[in-house]
Formats: structure tokens, C-alpha cells, sequence
């Protein structure tokens, strides 16, 4: 149990470290939309646009659609914003050195991702839009397709890290300092390198889970279903949908180099948090580079990859885990 | 402290006084009100006021006990069941007169059953609690109900030829005979005197085990309860779901946990785990394919129950560990797993009658189960739909609700436990029913209302009450687990654990869970997205009009609503299932000669594996 004040830091913490989420966010969204645009021989924004974009929805005016449930359209966008505030404050920033009581575990962790995704459910249904009901439906779809490579890939690193027996653990610090020193030769000691496989499992449902294509922009596929569960949104609830959304870049990619490459470990205070961010930065580029080079699949397809394909890369790794080789 | 006896007697004579009073509809609530009600305190009673363990000096024979295992247990029973009465008063108004009559004798058969320490009166009050609740399942007494009713009395006796053949193994090697003889079959005496030696008395227990697995259920005899549950009442429906299988149901378990010297065998345990597995996953399947309402509950109860059984076999498994290698720590996963299936099995006791009373609130006022003729009904039937709303978020596991933290403490134990495969598999299921209760959500309450159901009216207060509280326990024990945990189940931990450890020292407790915590930022992000979408002065929120009716991308507004109608909800979410449930389709076949080849076979198969030495 802890005193009041411990609750007053750890609240301070949290907006500390929401600053520091947002701020990275942004940055990766325009380097997002700055690449992608390159990519396609175009311009591309500049730096202050994704945040110029959210600034405008929030001096629109306020409304509800006819054939909403009120309460529920509203509360949805406030759900999503509450619930990735939280990912982004469980997972921390490359240090291992994160305060006893926040180290909250890795089961959590993806319950809360379930968690955000349940608000873009809930708001297509509750906005009364066929679109919205056909994303939002969808949106499920995706969830039961994701879920289960992605818990085993989440859980390969604290796994490997007990090997069965009583002495486990789930946190997430863990895991980021069992990544000290090197693997072999020069190569550090990253998870990436010992369970690649369960590495490339992770990226995919992370990329999925980020709304980055080849599967992640088939709930809010604009050509087909409009805008999906936010077909009927505009708005200040717009706005809090897409701030939401915002955290995206910060959150899975952190989740992933904390997991598989190592977090900023092995540097002090100011220098862990750089590198770590530099690592983020990698992996949204990569990111960008995946999304930019392929096509939109079909939602059945979404369903017979992630559960033949890449539930085959991360249980190859699980049977490696629980075997010991 | 109160004696069960006196429990019990009430309950029965407070039936025999309904029978007088049947023309009197009004008199026999008002007698059933204050008979729950006081069988209710009486346990609450138990529960303040009870020294650790304490055996009664029974009447003719009978062997109550009262310790925190049996409290759990009784209290479960009672509260649901003055909840259950309560919600009967305007759910069946044209009820047959008998209808209060075996609702009471069900109870007191199920307390009976839950405090008795005695394995020939388990089986006795099991016994009496089927035939009556039989009566129950079967009352509208039209040809489904009847199918449905007998059906369950058929599966019922079957699995006591079991327990019959398991107490006369018993009885025979004890070589006591006549009626000072059933105090053979006490648990103490059984525990104690070392009588069960050997193959006969691993034999003995196991077919007592293999009897009351039926009536938890478990996957491959499973199919008796949806049929009953779909044939009876809400009403007693929720009293089968909430309370039957939870006090018919744990005498398998505790046979297995307190005689667990006669199982040490990893292979046994992991075929628990394992079987709780296959009930959980194969059951939520099932469950995507189901329309009518009460059945898909019914499905997923199941799956539930495979939690529940995962966390106990998890509890075995490692008492097994601890009695070969003599490690204590094994005793902290032991009482983690036992701790985290009990905590399970109080859960969801509470999430699922808050859905079957809001089932059976639906079903009153519209007529109808069918998911996909229902729609909208958040409208017409507010507060029901909320609170089925918190109900389907709880059994998901949707975080800091109380579904969350029994699944989270079972995933701890079976990682803690070696066996990680269980727990993703039931992370698995978890996502399974989540899914499942989008869908009942989504087509039910959200959407547009087919035209038919516009004046709908929201159900009595005295029905949506019962659901009210169970929904308020499920948010408090969501982010106050601890409250349920020391008050309620530890003592019962403590029962069926050779040697317990006491919470402080349990790691699995809610070391690194602060539930509280996550509870306050969310309310905080919340709270910050709220004033987010009101900072901006001025704009006024615009009426419902032309301008805001939905986006329909320029298409027609008649064709476009047809979109609706042409995918519901049901065929988009079970779409990626459908090969699979084909296949299941086809071994539910609706059979009761069937489902009890298959239970033989099941039976067979693991008594094969007994006797070749494996288990």
C-alpha cells in the first residue's frame, strides 16, 4: 500500500512522462507522413501539421448524430484517450530503473491494448453508422486474429527469463535488464537476436495494431467503408480520437524496443532515454517503409495470416523457450 | 454462530408453508422473501462470527461442518438465491403455485450440500437438489421445457451411478455396516483414520470425482446445461448457473485437493489443467454460433467453469510438486492457483446472473431471445442495458473489473507453475469471449431497433434491482480485490490447502497489482479527455436533425439502411469460425443417448489411464 504521497509522484509521473510520449508522437507522425510522402514523390507536410490537424477538429462545433446512444459516443473517444495514456505510462521509456509499484506486468499490458481497441469497437456500434458497425466489426475480427500470436510473442522474454520453476516474473523491467551485455561476438544481448522469429511476430501484430498497412488500415479502409468506427465522429471528439491515435507511435514502438532491443540499457540517465527514443525512431521508420511499400489485404486474409503464418514464427519460439535451446 | 441444521430446517419448513398457502400467491412471496433472506444473514452470520473449523454433533447422523470453504460455498448459494427470489416476484406472475415451493427445497438442498462435510450427504442433498430443481427447469410444462427437464434428470442420475459406485467401494472396504455406518464417509474420519488405501481407494475417489465433474460441467458431458438452461425460467436459470453447478460442482475438486495424497501424479494434474482448457476454448466457440440469448450464456458458462478448473488443477498440480520435491515454495503457487479458481468461481457467480437477469428482463419485455431480432434496446431498457453492458466487460476481462483480476491471478499461476501454454490459451479464450459479448452487445443493445420492438418499456424495479447489486460487486471486487479475497476466499484457500500460507506472504496475491492505482488514472485520462472535449466556450451542441442523421456516402437513405439488415451482427463475428463450427454443429446433435456414449467413453478413457498406472 501506498502513502498519499506516493500517489501525488506517481501522478506527477505520469504527466511527465504523457509529456514525453506526446512530444516523441509528434515527431514520428511527421517523420511518418514526411517519408510515406517522399516515398510517393510527393512533398509532404510540415512539422507542425499532425498536431495543427488535431488543433483545428477541437474549434469545430460540438454534436451527436440522431441515431447515437449519446453516452456511449461520447465516452468511447474519452475511453481510447484514458486507455493508451495508461499503455504509454506502463511501458517504460528504456530504463529499468522504473518506480516498484508502476511495474505493472506484461499481461496487463496487453489487456489494456485490448482495451483501446474495445473504444473504437464500442463507437462504431454506438455512432448508429452502417460504416461504423462494418468497422467496428472488423476492428473484432482483428482483435481475435492479433491476439493470440501477440500474447506469446509478449511473453517470450519474460519466459525466457524463468524457463519455468518458481522464481518468474512478468514485468516489463525485467526483461529490460536481462538485455545487458553482449550475445555473441559483438552482437548485444537483445531478444531480437536470440527469438528472432517471435521478434518478426511482435513487429507484424504491432504494425497491425498501429493501423499501418498490409493489414492494419482494413477497419478504416477509406475506400470501401469511408472511416470505419469514426465515420460518424467530427469535431472535438474527433480530435480526442485522433490524439488518441497520436500515441500510437509512441506506444508500440516503445513495447517492442523495450522487449526485443533492449530498451536504453547499458548508458546512463540522460543517454538511455536518447538512445531508446533513437531506437523508437528506427523502428517507425521501418514501420513507415512496410506501409508505404504494400497493399491493402482482404479481412479474411488478416484472420488466415496471423493465425497460420505468424502464430507459427512465435509458437516455434515458445516451443524454443519452454524446450531450453 | 448458527447451526446449518437450522438453516436448512427453515428453508424446508418455509416450503411446507408455501404448500399451504398456494392459492395465496402473495403470501408465498412474502414467506420466500424472509426464508432467503434469513438463510442470507445466517450465513453472513457464520461468516463474522465463526472460530476456524468447527463439527457439528448432528442430527440422525448429519455432518455439518462450518469453515471458510463451507461458508464461501453456502454463501454463494444464499445470495444468489434471495437475489433469484426476489427477481421471481414480477419475472413469472403467472407462475404455477409449486414454483416457490421446490425454489425453496432446491436451497436448502444446496445449503445442505454446502456446509455438509460428509461425503454420503453430499450425495444426498445433491440427489435431492436435482430432482427438485428438475421440477423447476421443466415448469411451463410445455414440450421444450419437458425435454429439457428430463433430459437433465437423465444425466443427472447417470453421473450418480458414479458417486454410487465410488461410496460402496468405499463402504466395502470400511466393512461397517447399517446406518451407524455412514459415518464412514465423513471427510475427517475418511482423512484421518487411513482406511482408503491403496488402488481401491485412489479407485474410489476417482469415480466419486468423475460423478460430481458432470454437474460442474466439464467439456465432454457439457451439454446438459445448455439445454436445461434454455428450457427453464431466467429466473432459474440464473439459479443453475449461479449457484447449482457452483455447490454441485466443487465437491469434485474438493475431494481431489484434500485427498490429494492419493494423486500425487504430475500426468493426473496436467489432464485436469488440460481438460479445463479444452471446456474453456471449445465452449466459447460453441458459444459464437449461438442466437438464442440464453444459450450463448449458457456456452460461455462453461468456458468459465474451465477457468475455474484450470485454477484449482494448477493448485493440485503444485501440491504434487511440493509433496516430491518438498519445496515450499510450491505451497505459495499452490495457493495461488486454488486462491485465484475460488475467487474465479465467486465472480462469476456474480457477472453471470447480472447477464441472466437482464436475459430474462429482455425476454419479459419484448418476447423474444433471438439476437438477431432484438436491436436498440439501449434506448427502451436503460438501465438493463448498462448494466448488462458492465456484466459482458467483467466476464471479458476488461480491466478493473472483477473478471480481469481472477483471470490475471490464474494466468500468474499456471506461469508460475511451468505451464505457460495454459495461460496463453486462456489469454486466448479471454479475447474469444470478449468477441462473443461484443456481438450479444452490439446486436442486442446498440444498432437501430427493428420497428416492432418501439414501445418496449424498461423492465420493474424489482427486477433490475437484483442486478444492480451484483453489477456494484463486480466493479468493487474489480478494483478492490482485496476486500473479497481476505474476507472470503482465503479462509476457504486455507480449507483446502494441506498448509497454508498467509497473504502477506502469498506473491501472488496482488504483489505488483495496484488496482487501485490503474483504477485512479483512469479516471484521470478521463477526466483530461472530458475537459479536452468541453474547453472550447461557445459552441453549442446542435439538435438532432436532417443534417444529422448518418453518412451515408451519397447512397439512398432506404438502400443504405437495408445494408443493415442484409449483415447483422451474428454472421460478420462468427464469419471466421464457420468451417469449425460446422464440425461442432454436428457432434451436438441434441442427443441424450449421444452425450452419454460420449461421457463413457470420457470416463473410460481416464479410468484406462488409471488403471495402467499413468494417473
Amino acid at each position: 500500500m501506498q502513502t498519499v504521497f506516493d500517489y501525488l509522484f506517481i501522478i506527477a509521473l505520469y504527466f511527465a512522462v504523457i509529456g514525453l510520449a506526446f512530444f516523441f508522437s509528434w515527431g514520428a507522425s511527421w517523420v511518418f507522413r514526411k517519408l510515406s510522402a517522399r516515398l510517393q514523390a510527393r512533398r509532404g507536410p510540415p512539422a507542425y501539421q499532425p498536431i495543427a490537424d488535431i488543433i483545428k477538429l477541437f474549434g469545430k462545433e460540438r454534436f451527436t448524430p440522431a441515431l447515437s446512444n449519446k453516452f456511449l459516443y461520447i465516452l468511447s473517444p474519452l475511453l481510447a484517450l484514458s486507455a493508451i495514456l495508461i499503455l504509454s505510462f506502463m511501458i517504460p521509456p528504456g530504463t529499468p530503473l522504473w518506480p516498484g509499484p508502476l511495474a505493472f506486468d506484461l499481461i496487463v499490458i496487453l489487456y489494456f491494448s485490448v482495451m483501446f481497441s474495445l473504444a473504437f469497437v464500442i463507437a462504431g456500434w454506438a455512432s448508429g453508422s452502417t460504416w461504423g458497425k462494418i468497422g467496428a466489426s472488423r476492428e473484432v475480427v482483428m482483435i481475435l486474429s492479433v491476439e493470440l500470436p501477440l500474447a506469446i510473442a509478449l511473453l517470450i522474454p519474460s519466459l525466457a527469463l524463468a524457463r519455468g520453476g518458481f522464481s518468474f516474473s512478468l514485468s516489463i523491467t525485467d526483461v529490460i535488464s536481462a538485455q545487458q551485455g553482449t550475445f555473441i561476438w559483438i552482437l548485444p544481448n537483445w531478444f531480437l537476436f536470440r527469438y528472432p522469429l517471435a521478434a518478426i511476430a511482435l513487429f507484424l501484430t504491432l504494425l497491425t495494431k498501429s493501423w499501418m498497412r498490409p493489414f492494419g488500415d482494413i477497419p478504416e479502409a477509406e475506400q470501401e467503408i469511408f472511416a470505419g468506427s469514426l465515420t460518424e465522429y467530427g469535431g472535438p471528439l474527433l480530435g480526442i480520437f485522433e490524439l488518441a491515435r497520436l500515441f500510437r507511435f509512441y506506444v508500440f514502438t516503445a513495447l517492442f524496443v523495450d522487449l526485443y532491443l533492449g530498451g536504453g540499457v547499458g548508458f546512463v540517465f540522460p543517454f538511455d532515454l536518447l538512445i531508446f527514443l533513437a531506437k523508437c525512431l528506427v523502428i517507425v521508420i521501418l514501420m513507415t517503409i512496410v506501409h508505404v511499400a504494400s497493399a491493402r489485404y482482404r479481412i479474411s486474409h488478416v484472420f488466415k495470416w496471423f493465425l497460420t503464418v505468424c502464430l507459427a514464427f512465435a509458437l516455434f519460439s515458445l516451443i524454443r523457450v519452454l524446450v531450453g535451446f | 454462530m448458527i447451526d446449518p441444521a437450522i438453516i436448512i430446517i427453515v428453508l424446508y419448513l418455509a416450503a411446507a408453508l408455501t404448500l399451504i398457502g398456494l392459492r395465496v400467491k402473495r403470501a408465498n412471496d412474502v414467506i420466500s422473501i424472509l426464508a432467503t433472506g434469513f438463510a442470507l444473514l445466517a450465513v453472513i452470520l457464520n461468516f463474522l462470527l465463526f472460530p476456524p473449523w468447527i463439527s457439528l454433533p448432528g442430527i440422525l447422523g448429519l455432518d455439518f461442518t462450518v469453515n471458510g470453504y463451507t461458508n464461501l460455498i453456502a454463501l454463494i448459494a444464499t445470495f444468489i438465491g434471495f437475489l433469484v427470489v426476489m427477481y421471481s416476484i414480477r419475472y413469472i406472475e403467472h407462475r404455477k403455485s409449486s414454483y416457490s415451493v421446490f425454489v425453496l427445497l432446491t436451497m436448502g438442498s444446496l445449503v445442505g450440500m454446502a456446509y455438509s462435510w460428509n461425503l454420503f450427504w453430499v450425495f444426498v442433498f445433491a440427489e435431492l437438489a436435482t430432482i427438485t430443481s428438475t421440477f423447476l427447469i421443466a415448469h411451463h410444462f410445455k414440450t421444450t421445457s419437458l425435454e429439457g427437464g428430463i433430459k437433465y434428470l437423465i444425466i443427472q442420475f447417470f453421473a450418480s451411478i458414479f458417486v454410487i459406485v465410488g461410496l460402496g467401494l468405499i463402504y466395502q472396504e470400511a466393512q461397517v455396516f447399517g446406518y451407524a455406518g455412514i459415518g464412514v464417509f465423513s471427510i475427517e474420519f475418511l482423512l484421518t483414520s487411513g482406511i482408503l488405501t491403496g488402488f481401491i481407494g485412489k479407485l474410489s475417489l476417482f469415480l466419486i470425482f468423475l460423478g460430481f465433474l458432470v454437474k460442474v460441467p466439464s467439456f465432454p458431458i457439457h451439454t446438459w446445461l445448455p439445454d436445461a438452461s434454455t428450457a427453464a425460467p431466467a429466473s432459474i436459470s440464473t439459479l443453475l448457473h449461479a449457484m447449482m453447478i457452483k455447490v454441485a460442482g466443487m465437491p469434485a475438486f474438493l475431494i481431489l485437493l484434500l485427498f490429494y495424497s492419493f494423486f500425487i501424479s504430475v500426468t493426473f494434474w496436467v489432464v485436469i489443467c488440460s481438460l479445463g482448457v479444452l471446456t474453456m476454448l471449445v465452449c466459447v466457440i460453441i458459444a459464437f454460433a449461438q442466437d438464442d440469448l440464453k444459450r450463448l450464456l449458457a456456452f460461455d458458462s462453461v468456458s468459465q467453469m474451465g477457468y475455474v478448473i484450470l485454477g484449482l488443477g494448477i493448485g493440485g498440480l503444485a501440491i504434487t510438486y511440493y509433496s516430491l520435491s518438498a519445496d515450499s515454495l510450491w505451497l505459495v503457487v499452490a495457493a495461488g492457483g486454488i486462491t485465484a479458481g475460488l475467487f474465479h468461481l465467486l465472480n462469476h457467480s456474480l457477472f453471470k446472473s447480472v447477464l441472466f437477469f437482464s436475459a430474462g428482463a429482455i425476454e419479459h419485455e419484448t418476447g423474444t431471445r433471438d439476437i438477431n431480432k432484438l436491436g436498440g434496446l439501449l434506448q427502451a431498457m436503460p438501465t438493463t442495458g448498462y448494466v448488462m453492458l458492465i456484466g459482458s466487460l467483467a466476464i471479458a476481462g476488461v480491466p478493473l473489473l472483477n473478471g480481469f483480476t481472477s483471470k490475471w491471478m490464474i494466468y500468474n499461476a499456471c506461469i508460475a507453475a511451468g505451464q505457460p501454454a495454459f495461460a496463453l490459451i486462456a489469454i486466448f479464450t479471454s479475447a474469444l469471449t470478449f468477441a462473443v459479448f461484443l456481438r450479444l452487445l452490439c446486436s442486442v443493445f446498440l444498432g437501430q431497433a427493428p420497428g416492432t420492438y418501439d414501445k418496449v418499456h424498461p423492465a420493474p424495479k424489482i427486477m433490475v434491482v437484483p442486478s444492480l447489486i451484483l453489477a456494484a460487486g463486480c466493479i468493487l471486487f474489480g478494483f478492490l480485490p482485496q476486500i473479497a479475497l481476505v474476507l472470503l476466499i482465503f479462509p476457504a484457500t486455507v480449507v483446502l490447502l494441506p498448509t497454508a500460507i498467509p497473504p502477506p506472504m502469498n506473491p501472488l496475491f496482488w504483489v505488483s497489482l495496484d488496482l487501485f492505482l490503474l483504477a485512479t488514472l483512469l479516471f484521470i485520462g478521463l477526466i483530461v479527455g472530458y475537459v479536452l472535449y468541453r474547453i472550447k466556450g461557445g459552441a453549442q451542441p446542435i439538435k438532432a436533425d436532417e443534417k444529422t442523421m448518418p453518412f451515408t456516402g451519397g447512397a439512398l437513405k432506404d438502400p443504405y439502411l437495408k445494408v443493415d439488415e442484409a449483415r447483422p451482427a451474428s454472421t460478420v463475428f462468427s464469419h471466421p469460425f464457420k468451417p469449425l463450427l460446422n464440425g461442432f454443429r454436428r457432434t451436438h446433435t441434441g442427443l441424450v443417448n449421444f452425450y452419454i456414449v460420449w461421457f463413457v467413453l470420457f470416463a473410460l478413457l481416464l479410468l484406462s489411464l488409471l488403471f495402467v498406472g499413468w494417473i
